[in-house]
């Protein structure tokens, strides 16, 4: 008789309200089971089987095509280029998100028309951040038809040294909008006291930033890092029109690779890798929650 | 702030303002330069200028559909998202039912498992269901969101109990006081996740690339942009497709920069 | 006409998991009363409030309104109304939607209804603001608007859980006054929760004490202050609160004085010393620190009287038909 609900008296109440409750968590439900937890399980059980190039005549084998795939070139080529793409795209988008919100983070007159040019790319999807690419520095029409200094002298999506630099320079540009926006949110967020304290001790504008504002928006570069990581590990349209996975395969990503076996003879194949796609996914937002965890002790 | 400090520092905001935009610069130039003298002399200005680049995208990429598609499939997937996730952030947030801690983790769990993962299964649940090229097919996998779950429930738990209590005294059901009391008090975060919803539609590439088979007559405006691209040195039509593909979700920014950047920046700082 | 409106509580009692919030309440508000629920924070007062309004379930006991037993009814079926202490407007909507808002739900016909909104509305001079948003309001007028979305589902009890701890000092006399006037013409009953004893004291038919969960006294303003029933209500009621001391002619038991009741005297039986003095304008509080008590005594001296200096040594006498014995142990009142 203790912990009785609030909301209702009877029981009878009780029953109703769970089910109106089951009744505005099924439409969502439906279509997460349908289009996200259906489709992992079938992912699991189809990594188990393999097939002929027709894919019928499934076989099981077990655990062994997960071995085989995880452990063999495509998966360890994917991840690699799918590692290269966050090393370029997220550093970037943290110096630089932080370097124009810091700009834009003053009061000025006008200011609002900077901040409005610095969020702009946030209008682009990344086809069309990938078409303004193509005019930058795609090696037919480009503005700019060179390579990267030191790579030799082809053009950088020409290079398979440098084609996923340049692929990955569109997802620079493209969350450029977005970053900035973040950054910014977190550094009004720090109060005035605080950087006048700062000041009054007789901190300059540098120490300042590295001593202060740096650490007090730290919880919401972490936050960044995490988005632009998953924005990374799953961009497909850039590698897809800037270089169709080219030269010499050397752009195609774990995405990219899975979207590439859509035929039936390699569906076991695109299932153990798209686990493994999941597992990277996991490991990142694990490691995300695990770094909150620490600040929230940290912080209180 | 000195004079000279301040002059300093716009010079600095106007530098930064530069590169940003260039891109956007060099875009728009390209789509008026005409194709075959468009690197004779400058690059940073337009040569041999010709506007037929536009009307040629809109007609090779037939446009006008793509963009009635788009808007079909985005206005689709953003009511769904809108409608599943407030009945389902109301439950969340008001209810009480078995298992509503592990229901909650059951929907944040869907976050792990974006499309790009879970792609090749739902491709064959689209075949089994027929719903290649087809506006279901574009639009029923998005039609939940557990982000617009989770950020509208925190709106919901932000409405003072007093007032959930005052309601109650008057007698309304739940979806009587789901309609006339939780949603417009959380019209603010209900429209930022609303626009995000938007913008993250019309914006898709991976999912409609692979489902539309029938590109002539299912293209949404990415995917015709993606059309178009295929020739690329007639450089003016590709580009100025692209930007005629930006229009829409630059006019979205416009009107609704704040309710975008709540959205946006709603899991980066609290409060 | 309308239905009896007593409210009866029945040995009620509130537990969340191991707290006690309220703990055997036996109380009966007769109907048509003012009667105010009295107490620091945490002492039950607004848990019986809620329990009467239905929003909280009452875990042993039964609690009536009029002769009907309410324990499972749901709260819009209980024939109450509420003003709460942040009045819990409805942002989105005008003060008319919010006036008009829990008829909205009771089969009351469109006629009827404007008519009780402009009845409401006059009543507390809302007549001007009807369009406004509760935002664009002060805080006297948002109390008003609670008021009147109070008073137009003509319910049978009215409760109120601290209406007016959210208006400035001048605004709280004021609206003191309009409750009691309020009051007298709706002839409802009234259920006031407050931890404001000059409100209680200003405004009650009835006041019920109550801490820890518990009822201690029941009675009208000048009851519980000229005989409290027990040493925690002796100390709650009354600003300076009363003065207590071990009786050194009995070591069972406590005397209590109250400041008003102590005068200087050379032949007083309470000798002290003079620790500090306090000159109000139209009173002086003397502080006295006393042999054997266990906090300084306050003295309440009339302003025309020249205070003695602090450290002077000082005698107070007590009116002995106002001297206030209790149970050293128990703290009831002997």
């Amino acid at each position: 008789m203790i912990a009785r609900q609030e909301a209702t008296v009877s029981d009878s109440g009780r029953l109703r309200e769970a089910l109106t409750a089951l009744a505005f968590i099924a439409p969502s439900l439906v279509v997460f089971w349908a289009f996200s937890f259906y489709p992992f399980q079938q992912l699991i059980l189809r990594g188990l089987y393999r097939n002929n190039a027709s894919g019928t005549n499934l076989r099981w084998v077990g655990w062994e095509q997960y071995g085989d795939v995880l452990a063999g070139n495509e998966f360890r080529d994917g991840l690699w280029h799918s590692m290269q793409f966050v090393l370029f795209t997220v550093p970037a988008g943290l110096v630089l998100g932080t370097v124009l919100a810091v700009a834009a983070n003053r009061r000025l007159r006008g200011i609002k028309v900077f901040q409005t040019i610095f969020s702009s790319t946030i209008a682009t999807s990344t086809a069309v951040a990938s078409v303004v690419f193509l005019v930058l520095i795609n090696q037919q029409i480009g503005v700019y038809q060179g390579g990267v200094p030191g790579f030799g002298s082809q053009a950088i999506l020409e290079n398979p040294s440098t084609a996923m630099f340049g692929v990955s320079l569109s997802a620079i540009w493209q969350n450029l909008g977005l970053s900035f926006v973040i950054v910014l949110a977190g550094l009004q967020a720090i109060p005035q006291e605080v950087e006048e304290a700062a000041t009054l001790d007789g901190y300059g504008p540098v120490r300042r930033f590295f001593r202060i504002t740096l650490p007090m928006i730290s919880p919401v570069l972490l936050f960044l890092v995490v988005v632009l990581v998953i924005f990374a590990l799953q961009a497909f349209a850039p590698i897809e029109l800037l270089t169709s996975g080219g030269p010499a395969r050397s752009t195609e990503t774990l995405v990219y690779k899975i979207f590439e076996r859509q035929t039936p003879d390699l569906l076991g194949e695109g299932a153990v890798l798209s686990v493994g796609l999941f597992g990277v996914t996991f490991l990142v937002t694990l490691g995300q929650f695990l770094l909150l965890e620490r600040r929230v002790h940290y912080g209180s | 702030m000195s004079r000279g400090r301040a002059l300093a520092w716009y010079l600095l905001l106007t530098t930064l303002s530069v590169l940003v935009l260039a891109p956007i610069y060099f875009l728009l130039v390209r789509a008026i330069s005409d194709p075959t003298k468009a690197f004779t002399s400058s690059v940073l200005t337009p040569q041999g200028v010709r506007f037929d680049g536009f009307s040629q995208a809109w007609e090779r990429g037939n446009l006008g559909g793509a963009l009635v598609r788009s808007l079909v499939v985005t206005v689709g997937i953003t009511t769904l998202q809108v409608t599943t996730s407030v009945l389902a952030a109301y439950a969340f947030a008001f209810l009480r039912f078995p298992f509503k801690r592990v229901l909650f983790a059951v929907f944040m769990a869907t976050l792990l498992l974006p499309l790009e993962v879970t792609l090749l299964p739902n491709l064959h649940t689209m075949r089994d269901l027929g719903w290649f090229d087809s506006y279901q097919g574009l639009i029923m996998p998005f039609a939940a969101a557990a982000f617009g779950t989770f950020l509208i429930r925190q709106g919901f738990l932000g409405i003072p109990s007093e007032i959930r209590d005052a309601a109650r005294l008057e007698g309304w059901s739940h979806l009587q006081f789901l309609v006339r009391f939780a949603v417009p008090l959380t019209r603010p975060v209900i429209a930022s996740f609303s626009v995000i919803s938007f913008m993250g539609a019309f914006n898709q590439y991976l999912w409609p690339r692979a489902i539309i088979t029938d590109a002539e007559s299912w293209a949404t405006v990415q995917i015709a942009l993606r059309g178009l691209t295929s020739r690329i040195e007639q450089s003016n039509v590709p580009v100025a497709g692209a930007v005629i593909a930006a229009v829409p979700i630059v006019i979205v920014l416009i009107l609704f920069q704040r309710q975008i950047v709540r959205g946006l920046t709603a899991g980066a700082v609290k409060g | 006409m309308r239905s009896v409106a007593s409210v009866t509580f029945t040995g009620v009692t509130k537990r969340y998991g191991d707290v006690t919030a309220v703990d055997d309440l036996d109380l009966d508000v007769a109907d048509g009363e003012f009667m105010v629920l009295l107490g620091p924070s945490g002492c039950g007062k607004s848990t019986a409030l809620r329990m009467i309004a239905g929003l909280e379930s009452i875990t042993e006991g039964s609690l009536r309104i009029g002769d009907r037993v309410v324990n499972g009814v749901i709260p819009a079926k209980r024939d109450v109304s509420l003003v709460f202490q942040s009045y819990a407007l409805y942002p989105h909507m005008s003060v008319a939607k919010n006036i008009e808002s829990p008829l909205l739900n009771r089969k009351v016909a469109t006629a009827e209804r404007k008519t009780r909104l402009a009845e409401a509305a006059r009543m507390l001079g809302l007549e001007p603001y009807l369009d406004r948003k509760p935002g664009e309001l002060s805080g006297g007028q948002r109390q008003r608007v609670a008021l009147a979305r109070a008073v137009v589902s003509r319910p049978a009890v009215f409760l109120m859980d601290e209406p007016l701890s959210n208006l400035d000092a001048k605004l709280r006399t004021q609206t003191r006054a309009e409750l009691v006037d309020l009051h007298r013409r709706l002839g409802t009953t009234f259920v006031y929760v407050t931890h404001d004893q000059v409100e209680a004291m200003t405004m009650a038919d009835r006041i019920a004490v109550m801490s820890d969960g518990r009822l201690r006294q029941v009675g009208t303003s000048r009851e519980v202050y000229d005989t409290p029933a027990d040493l925690f209500v002796a100390g709650f009621i009354g600003t300076p609160p009363m003065n207590v001391a071990p009786d050194p002619a009995d070591a069972g038991a406590i005397v209590g004085v109250r400041p008003e009741h102590l005068s200087i005297s050379d032949a007083g039986e309470y000798a002290g010393r003079v620790h500090q003095t306090e000159w109000l304008g139209h009173e002086a509080i003397l502080r006295v620190t006393i042999e054997g008590a266990p906090t300084d005594w306050m003295v309440r001296l009339p302003s025309g009287f020249e205070p003695p200096a602090p450290g002077a040594p000082i005698r107070l006498a007590a009116d002995p038909a106002r001297v206030h014995r209790f149970d050293a142990t128990t703290g009831l009142r002997t």
